[in-house]
């Protein structure tokens, strides 16, 4: 038996939500635009990456270490075209390594982006002549201005005039903007920029905004711009002791249904990861097995409350339940118990506020236990700040 | 404190604030130092929201058991902020790792923590469990005297061991590249059976690489060893403190090395007598080290 098939045994047993939630509605538009989702032929399925005439496989490769320039050119070689890096990847390691791989082909046969954050002009032109001189070449082929999660910044007019320059410049071929927070709003804004020619952004099968997400990438899609998705995993793991990984090939195979999404890029460390996402490449049909897998995931609630307040008719004591399970992200999810106690004591809870209720009323969209949760969490009230401000914590 | 209140301390403890006895809380990190207030960020960062802070270079930071990240500025008036980001990892050999992964050997190395070294605005250093970072907008000799001292600060606070993983001496010196030590925690090679490997480069006898893998025990390494070669569909007829070689596509040619409970390697070169000059070095200096 496989590690995989073990931690899929695991993950299933230890779901506590089972196979009733398999047709959960996020996943209901899997096969609409999954038509030629196999080609047959050997070759990979390609997209187009919006206007530029780059026509890219849909699967592209993530470089996230320096150590393996081999796995770069096993990419390569199995058919890979798409290579994304970073200026501040290792300190710029990462684009040497990729230097010294991409000296030896032809530069027509990759495509190279690289990302580099917001900047004044005169700095962010001399990064990119840095990264320009690590990567031994006259050009990228995507210039990626890196992180950015506000319009304001999308379309900040010193940040486009400087895209413009090193566009003009022929250092560039095409640019773009890299999101993972508030990707509506930028995807939005890189639209009506008139600037970017490609949105890498954050999607996946977790996000709780992913309909926001997809309507944004398909106006940009019909705005002729390129979408590279990235965090198709949404971390790997569904939960925060890493006991329950994601099915990752179905992950990568979810967000390539959608046909506005031009290509991904997974992160790619082991010559395994390579082989899988290749035949991702070759074949983008969903198994039962992998839409289960992901459904089954979905359920898995997190730590994220997203304060719909659906909860809060049904308790009793009418408690302010999503600030509550709000100071357990602080408490579990960031570690923060100090913060977690603060938050507490402006909601003047008493220390055990489900005292007077034998069986909790409160039914949670997330899945969240919420009784459990707010029992774990408010036992920080009692706790003396000076064990968790100071003192005894070396 | 009555009883009762001990008792939910005590629990609360192993559930909750267990992992920050251990960590230290990020408002216990950030030491005073003379003439700055310190601002710390509210938020811990964790390897779920990393992300948030370094965008992509997340994933190369969580390959090295990311921990959490906290963040402090120090400010006075008239002077731009000092940043202070203290990257923590699960162990000390994690935390070479990340630093050794952003280290080039051409940087001006400083002598703060275990080691350290300063660009323009930044100063960076590893200190045990923690790689710490230190930049400013600022430029010039006060920015830099000032990182320094606010770093000097951070690095008696923390109060961290100063030596490096204990594997690195096991490296022969002679012909060694200065700082070309690293750590590959996990997929080493582009293999997931293959971790915790101890790498340098050499120029002499001719450029190449060595690994050394610390499996406690010469079974856990004949074991790891005996994947590798299954992975490859290669039998070796190898026998204990015996150079041989493999030829693995991905990798190009290795000469490999079982010693004891180590599993070493010579690669990224062409040069087959070279690598196994080099191997021969490295078993020396391992007999020289034989555990007890």
């Amino acid at each position: 038996m496989t590690n995989s098939e073990l931690n899929r045994r695991a993950f299933i047993k230890s779901s506590i939500a089972g196979a009733a939630l398999l047709a959960t509605p996020t996943l209901s538009y899997l096969g609409v635009q999954g038509k030629a989702t196999a080609n047959g032929s050997g070759k990979p399925i390609t997209r187009p990456l919006g206007n530029t005439g780059i026509q890219l496989p849909i699967v592209s490769m993530g470089v996230m270490r320096a150590d393996n320039p081999g796995l770069v050119r096993s990419a390569l070689q199995a058919g890979f075209v798409h290579l994304d890096t970073a200026h501040a990847y290792q300190k710029g390691k990462n684009e040497q390594m990729l230097g010294e791989v991409l000296k030896d082909y032809p530069r027509e046969s990759f495509v190279i982006a690289t990302k580099i954050p917001p900047d004044d002009r005169e700095s962010f032109l001399a990064k990119l002549d840095t990264s320009l001189e690590r990567l031994k070449m006259k050009y990228v082929d995507i210039l990626y201005l890196h992180g950015l999660s506000s319009k304001e910044d999308v379309l900040s007019a010193d940040q486009l005039d400087t895209l413009k320059a090193a566009k003009e410049s022929g250092k560039a071929r095409f640019v773009g903007v890299s999101t993972h927070k508030n990707e509506p709003e930028v995807i939005l804004a890189a639209i009506e920029s008139g600037v970017y020619n490609v949105v890498l952004t954050s999607v996946n099968f977790k996000q709780d905004h992913y309909s926001d997400v997809r309507a944004a990438i398909a106006k940009a899609a019909e705005a002729g711009i390129g979408i590279v998705a990235m965090k198709t995993m949404a971390g790997g793991f569904f939960d925060k002791e890493k006991t329950k990984p994601v099915n990752c090939k179905a992950a990568l195979k979810w967000v390539l249904q959608d046909g506005n999404v031009t290509t991904a890029i997974p992160g790619i460390t082991t010559f395994d990861m390579l082989a899988e996402n290749a035949s991702v490449n070759q074949d983008l049909t969903m198994t039962d097995k992998e839409k289960g897998d992901l459904a089954l995931g979905h359920s898995e609630p997190g730590l994220y409350c997203q304060g719909c307040e659906r909860c809060v008719p049904h308790c009793p004591e009418r408690l302010p339940i999503p600030d509550i399970m709000r100071s357990y992200m602080y408490a579990h999810g960031y570690n923060n118990a100090a913060m977690a106690q603060t938050l507490l004591a402006e909601l003047q809870l008493p220390s055990h506020p489900c005292a007077d209720c034998t069986e909790c009323q409160v039914t949670c969209a997330k899945g969240f236990r919420v009784a459990e949760r707010i029992a774990d969490v408010t036992r920080l009230t009692s706790v003396p700040a000076e064990f968790l401000s100071g003192g005894i914590i070396v | 404190m009555g009883s009762g209140t001990k008792i939910i301390v005590a629990s609360f403890f192993i559930t909750i604030l267990s992992p920050l006895l251990t960590a230290g809380h990020s408002s216990d990190l950030f030491p005073a130092v003379d003439g700055w207030t310190i601002v710390k960020e509210e938020t811990v960062y964790t390897p779920g929201n990393l992300w948030d802070v370094i965008d992509g270079a997340a994933e190369l930071y969580l390959s090295y058991g990311f921990v959490d990240l906290s963040i402090a500025e120090y400010q006075k008036p008239q002077v731009a902020g000092i940043r202070v980001e203290l990257y923590r990892h699960k162990s000390s050999p994690d935390a070479f790792g990340i630093y050794s992964a952003e280290r080039n050997p051409e940087y001006r190395f400083l002598e703060i923590g275990t080691e350290g070294y300063a660009e323009e605005g930044v100063l960076n250093f590893l200190s045990g469990v923690y790689y710490v970072k230190i930049s400013t907008y600022q430029k010039g000799e006060a920015a830099r005297a000032a990182m320094l001292s606010i770093g000097q600060e951070v690095e008696r606070h923390l109060k961290q061991p100063t030596w490096w993983p204990s594997p690195l001496a096991l490296f022969p010196e002679a012909g060694k590249e200065s700082r070309s030590e690293s750590y590959i925690g996990v997929n080493f090679l582009g293999y997931a059976f293959l971790h915790s490997a101890y790498t340098a480069r050499y120029s002499k006898p001719a450029p190449l690489s060595l690994f050394l893998i610390d499996l406690g025990t010469p079974q856990q390494a004949r074991q790891m060893l005996d994947k590798y070669l299954e992975s490859l569909h290669q039998k070796v007829a190898s026998r204990p403190g015996e150079t041989f070689l493999i030829s693995d596509p991905n990798n190009g040619p290795l000469t490999v090395l079982l010693k004891d409970q180590y599993l070493c390697g010579a690669y990224n070169s062409s040069d087959q007598k070279a690598r196994e000059e080099a191997l021969v070095e490295l078993r020396k200096s391992l007999s020289g080290n034989r555990r007890p």
